[in-house]
């Protein structure tokens, strides 16, 4: 008998990955060479030509800022001119250049590489561990997104997995993967709430599941609501603190503020296991007679959580959103599942527990359990429910995050899939031209929910070419948009009158031409 | 009506005359099931060549000059495989397909689409199923080219049931939907009665879905694609029809559709002519603003919001008499909805 295909279940995030399997029909986390199951999510190139990847990366950061590339899932997908980019532009110690079609590209030792590479790194090095734990070769993937990515996003996931040797059998959102982990082989009736506060982005997502069935009903997210802005509440409150202490302010100090950032984080996570903290922040600014003056700073965990409060306060509006889309109000929610270290601090559970009027789930790794659920997944989509004496499997119904749709004559967002609509599905619509003998047709397509289509995220522009001539309205184009299983668009086209597959060219913003991707595959990762 | 069996001695397929090709059979195979096939083809050349072509063995064959004798038989007899010109007199080959197509029994019948010429626009269409046809033959073709499309129609259409890859009742489940997916509305195609509440109807939603989600049938995506895209049009159907009826506004236009025009499905209008018309009557932004809520609105089944909000468009220009217009055939569509209940 054949050796048993393992697929592998990667939660790829933003700081640190995690790589779990199923093993005889137990979940493994799998742990690299020095037993550690979180790796940094971080690629240092070294001097020499050499690559490290994970958390052998992680004291390069310190050392080698510039050579050491981090916080990749920021930035995969987007476009250069995003607010996210721009921030990284600012924030970030390694160099962005902007690539062909508004794609950013890191520059490291002369050499340009795309997110999807670096994230790919990641990816493979997650192959290695899981390669080394289970003494095989594994070829198969299951990977996590935030609920929220969009149609590109996970594009450049699927591709990184793609670089990294790995046939990528899915892409599952992180929530949903969290919920499975919990729910799967527990046989329970029940609404579950998988509220996922992470560094940099706050998703909630509302599933219903039922033995074996895990059915997400809405789910909702900020992506500029993270652990960031605790922390940047509280280098702003040190700041304060600065004043107080030497009479003079220090508010347009960006490397003053960006190394207190740093501080209020580890500040922020001890605060979370103690009830005071006391730093020291040497030599952080000069005075006006050029002397160094250090900050020391004291503070209670109450009064930190005061100025705090309207953080968490602003997930709730999201977490009312994807309420009335599930047409449920937060006391009707039967369990709460907390992810994303931002979770870890005692201000958020509270404030959780009196928002939903229940005491979250904290019984599993809130590390792990992305991973483990992205596991249970793999095998799921690999076993044959059919066969007899088949363990019963779990079945994930998904839905889209985002509505889609094309822009109309007067710059209008058109939707034709609603956020929340439960995927695979797919809407067809006519397109006609519009003046005679007229060839080309060309759809600018979005993914958001604001009415003006320049205001959401555009995918990209499709042109159906070589259109018959013919007097205006009467070639009758059908399109049809499909959200695959994986959440990703496809496109096709048909002429309505000679039926033939209607040629489409699909330019995909922030994306990579075929070419491109060949010549990734070519160089190798 | 014409009944022709092979002659096998036509070499002839097409305007063209063509080299005689050996057609492979198969050897040891246990031999499949006869089926009865149907040529309708005006040009007497091809249409007999076409029917010499096809294994006495294996088809009982019908031909037909003109569209209306053909459908006549169709509608008669069990046919598993129509072969169809492009032009036929009385109707074109296309408008035919359809028909059948969609005729109580099309969904089992495999049908080929020939085209005349290689400037047909159809040539480049592979396997495209415009029209419902399965398969598209370009002319002239060579005997074993014909047998090739045959055979790529003839397995899109083959009953899951006959194929031994899936338990027997959800194989004919399978076909049983897939046959009648565009003659079921929402709630025959769940199984579920008019008055289903949501617990019953998620409930029947993942009973179904356990036996019919794509992510369940994986392994047949590369071995039987023809099954893998029958249970994925039968899925994305199911769940459209759940979501659709899950969602009260929603329910309320779909049942409304279904009641005043009969129709199957919940369908958005053709892309934003009536929106676009509606936003270019408008002088100012503020009312533009308040007539894509109200199209919105519409769009959802709420008529009595979409009012509301056309008045609101109303108030920014009240000399604006064709939106005025556009208020008042809404009021009246309101009215004619609740006298109905
Ligand atoms: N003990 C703690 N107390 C408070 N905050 C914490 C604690 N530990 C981690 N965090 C915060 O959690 C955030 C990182 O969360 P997490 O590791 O879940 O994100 P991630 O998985 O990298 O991101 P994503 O899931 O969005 O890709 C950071 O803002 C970090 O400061
Ligand atoms: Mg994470």
């Amino acid at each position: 008998m054949a050796a048993i295909e393992h697929v592998i279940g990667i939660d790829l995030g933003t700081t640190n990955s995690v790589v779990a399997t199923v093993l005889d029909g137990e979940v493994h986390v799998m742990p690299d060479e020095a037993g550690a199951r979180l790796q940094a999510s971080m690629v240092a190139f070294l001097e020499d030509g050499s690559v490290v990847v994970g958390n052998g990366a992680r004291q390069e950061a310190v050392v080698d800022p510039l050579n050491t590339i981090y916080s990749a899932k920021r930035l995969i997908g987007r476009h250069y001119t995003s607010n996210e980019v721009k921030t990284a532009l600012q924030q970030f110690p390694f160099k962005l250049v902007k690539g062909k079609n508004q794609v950013p590209l890191v520059e490291v030792r002369g050499e340009r590489y795309g997110l999807p590479e670096i994230s790919g790194m990641t990816l493979r090095r997650m192959k290695d561990i899981a390669e080394r734990y289970l003494g095989q070769p594994v070829a198969q993937a299951v990977i996590t997104v935030p609920a929220n990515f969009n149609d590109t996003q996970r594009q450049m996931t699927k591709l990184a997995g793609h670089l990294a040797g790995l046939d990528v059998l899915r892409v599952i959102n992180e929530p949903t993967a969290a919920a499975l982990a919990y729910g799967y082989g527990r046989d329970i009736d029940a609404r579950i709430a998988v509220y996922d506060f992470g560094g940099g982005t706050f998703d909630i997502t509302i599933l219903q599941v039922r033995g074996n069935v895990f059915e997400v009903v809405s789910t909702a997210g900020d992506t500029f609501l993270g652990g960031d802005d605790f922390d940047n509440r509280l280098a702003r409150y040190m700041l304060l603190g600065f004043k107080q202490q030497h009479g003079f302010a220090l508010d347009h100090d960006a490397l003053a503020f960006s190394r207190l950032k740093q501080v209020a984080e580890k500040l922020k996570c001890e605060l979370s296991v103690k009830d005071r903290a006391i730093v020291n922040v040497r030599e952080l600014a000069l005075d006006a007679d050029g002397k160094p003056c250090d900050l020391r700073f004291q503070v209670d965990r109450a009064s930190v959580d005061e100025r705090c409060q309207d953080i968490v306060q602003r997930s709730f509006l999201v977490c009312d959103e994807a309420l009335r889309g599930a047409r449920m109000k937060a006391e009707d929610v039967d369990g709460v599942v907390l992810v994303g270290g931002t979770t870890r601090m005692p201000l958020v559970r509270q404030m959780v527990a009196e928002y939903f009027r229940r005491e979250p789930l904290t019984d599993l790794n809130p590390d792990e359990v992305v991973a483990i659920g992205a596991a249970i997944q793999g095998a799921s989509l690999v076993s044959d429910p059919f066969a007899k004496g088949a363990p019963a499997q779990p079945l994930l119904l998904d839905v889209t995050p985002m509505s889609l749709g094309v822009q109309t004559v007067s710059g209008y967002f058109d939707v034709l899939i609603p956020r929340n609509a439960s995927i695979p599905c797919e809407q067809t619509r006519v397109f006609t031209t519009t003046v005679d003998d007229q060839t080309t047709v060309r759809l600018q397509i979005y993914q958001g929910e604001s009415k003006v289509a320049a205001d959401n995220t555009k995918l990209g522009e499709i042109e159906l070419y070589g259109l018959r001539a013919a007097p205006r309205g009467e070639v009758e184009i059908e399109v049809v948009f499909e959200i695959d299983a994986d959440g990703m668009v496809v496109v096709t086209a048909r002429d309505r009158e000679t039926g033939i597959e209607q040629a489409t060219r699909i330019n995909v913003a922030a994306g990579y031409s075929p070419d491109e991707v060949e010549a990734m595959i070519e160089r190798g990762i | 009506m014409e009944q022709k069996g092979p002659s096998g001695t036509v070499p002839q397929l097409g305007r063209i005359a063509l080299k005689r090709v050996a057609v492979p059979r198969a050897q040891a195979a246990p031999p499949p099931p006869t089926r009865n096939a149907l040529v309708a083809e005006p040009d007497k050349a091809v249409r007999k060549a076409v029917a010499a072509h096809l294994p006495r063995d294996r088809f009982q064959t019908w031909t037909f000059e003109d569209a209306d004798s053909a459908y006549d038989h169709f509608g008669q007899n069990g046919v598993d495989l129509v072969i169809l010109g492009r032009e036929l007199p009385g109707m074109a080959g296309t408008v035919l397909a359809q028909l059948m197509r969609n005729s109580r029994k099309g969904s089992a019948v495999a049908i080929l689409l020939m085209s005349p010429s290689y400037r047909d626009p159809y040539l480049g269409a592979g396997d495209c199923n415009a029209f419902g046809a399965d398969a598209f033959l370009a002319l002239p073709a060579a005997p074993d080219v014909l047998l090739a499309r045959v055979e790529a129609a003839l397995s899109k259409r083959e009953p899951v049931a006959r194929l031994d890859l899936l338990p027997k009742p959800l194989a004919e489940e399978i076909d049983r939907l897939y046959g009648d997916l565009e003659h079921l509305n929402y709630y025959d195609l769940l199984a579920l009665p008019p008055d289903a509440d949501a617990d019953a109807l998620q409930r029947r939603f993942h009973e179904l879905s356990l036996q019919l989600h794509p992510d369940r049938h994986t392994r047949l995506r590369g071995r039987a694609p023809h099954v893998w895209e029958k249970i994925n049009a039968v899925y994305k159907r199911l769940s459209e029809a759940y979501k659709v009826l899950v969602d009260p506004p929603r329910r309320r236009s779909y049942n409304l559709g279904l009641r005043r025009r009969g129709k199957l499905r919940l369908e958005k209008d053709p892309f934003s002519a009536r929106e676009d018309r509606e936003l270019a009557l408008c002088e100012t932004d503020d009312a533009r603003r308040h007539v894509l809520e109200s199209l919105e609105l519409r769009s959802l089944g709420d008529l009595e919001g979409a009012g509301e909000a056309m008045a609101r468009a109303l108030a920014f220009e009240p000399d604006n008499e064709e939106l005025g217009l556009v208020l008042s055939s809404i009021r009246k569509l309101l009215s004619i909805v609740e006298r109905d209940g």
